[in-house]
């Protein structure tokens, strides 16, 4: 024993939207000092605290963009690619908020972690999303490089969106650094 | 019921470990990894060195290095030795820890976790269980203790199904790992010398879970 877990599917409520706003408000301060993930004592819990704090984030997201009442395991096919690209993009942007308050590290390693697991539950179209997500102009350069490696051993066509964000990094490093050094860094992982 | 290890690792925690340092030529001039191995990608940067040779994959943090056997049935020392090799190369570094880390997947029916979690690690009677699992409760289990001269955690997490993916996987994710303190070079050594044992043991504690 003990950890124990009831369904994931989300439970969406049909909320006044100001309501819900004023949640977010003051939500979002709470669960990133609530989810303090400098102070915690080892890798794996900083790791289980940002996972938590996704899900805590994307359910505060749900209920910001869900108005009418719903179950999540009776979506309709949009709905639920809809929401998957949500978590994905809740993924980035929480391992993009963990590097700008300078813990670079942890979002590394939680960027390896993540790929490992879906690269080892074969779930590809998630790590696509994930590669689609990421906004190649804002995001920390060693979180770029980071998705780029752990996606490396993945063929092109189990991840079709890699071309195309590999294609984005470089012109960011092209433009940042000029050709011959983002030749240097990038090409052994295209 | 399918079990397979699915990966393992071994990393060290230390301070100010320096990533920049661990470029191909300082790995393959310290022969920790061999010249011919170095076919993957690469990256380096100041604060992060990953590279993959044909059979590990290597990352450098600046509080963190973790190698990896891309296969991870592997039962070699590769992974090992790069530990080895690099604490003795930098022998003034400060370490605090040392983890060999193993990760075991059951895979079973969707249909089958609950009955499975129950039986595994709660008593059918069980209140909590009745109270608080009854109904669609699916558990899963953490155990710390004394072991191989260090401290093994074991947590068991449920891998529920997304029915959203095609033939979702469903089952637990074991995962082992064996912490040591160690603050120098020789201690981190003393720790590797158990990695065979703890593999052995993983193996033969992942299949009495499903016995």
């Amino acid at each position: 024993m003990i950890a124990m877990h009831a369904s994931e599917t989300q439970m969406m409520y049909s909320v006044d939207t100001e309501i819900v706003q004023l949640a977010a408000d003051c939500l979002d301060p709470w669960l990133s000092k609530h989810y303090n993930l400098r102070s915690a004592p080892s890798a794996r819990l900083k790791n289980d605290a940002l996972r938590d704090y996704l899900k805590a984030a994307d359910w505060l997201q749900s209920l910001k963009s869900n108005a009418t009442p719903q179950t999540g395991s009776s979506t309709t096919e949009p709905k639920a690619e809809s929401s998957q690209a949500r978590v994905s993009a809740m993924f980035v942007n929480g391992v993009n908020r963990l590097a700008a308050s300078g813990q670079v590290q942890a979002s590394i390693v939680s960027v390896y972690d993540r790929i490992g697991d879906l690269f080892i539950s074969g779930d590809m179209k998630e790590c696509d999303r994930l590669i689609r997500a990421i906004d190649t102009e804002s995001t920390h350069a060693d979180l770029i490089l980071s998705f780029l490696m752990a996606t490396a051993a993945a063929p092109s066509d189990r991840l079709p969106s890699r071309a195309e964000f590999f294609n984005r990094v470089r012109n960011r490093f092209a433009r940042e650094l000029g050709e011959s050094k983002a030749s240097e860094i990038l090409d052994s992982l295209r | 019921m399918p079990l397979n290890l699915v990966k393992q690792n071994i990393v060290i925690y230390g301070e100010q470990l320096n990533p920049a340092i661990y470029d191909a030529l300082w790995l393959v001039g310290r022969q920790i990894v061999n010249e011919r191995d170095l076919v993957g990608p690469r990256i380096q940067t100041p604060i992060l060195s990953a590279i993959k040779t044909a059979d590990l994959e290597i990352v450098v943090l600046p509080e963190r290095i973790q190698a990896a056997p891309i296969d991870p049935l592997a039962n070699d020392d590769r992974a090992s030795h790069v530990i080895r090799r690099t604490v003795r190369e930098l022998p003034g570094t400060a370490y605090r820890a040392i983890g060999i880390n193993f990760q075991w997947q059951l895979l079973m029916e969707p249909d089958s976790i609950q009955e499975f979690s129950r039986n595994a690690f709660l008593k059918s009677d069980d209140p909590f269980w009745r109270e608080a699992g009854a109904v669609g409760g699916i558990a899963g289990a953490s155990l710390t203790s004394l072991a191989l001269e260090g401290r093994r955690k074991i947590f068991i997490d449920p891998l529920i199904p997304d029915y959203s993916v095609t033939a979702p996987p469903a089952g637990f994710v074991i995962d082992f790992n064996y912490h040591y303190d160690a603050t120098d070079g020789a201690m981190v050594e003393q720790a590797l010398a158990h990695r065979q044992a703890a593999h052995e043991e993983t193996d033969r504690l992942a299949h009495l879970l499903v016995r």
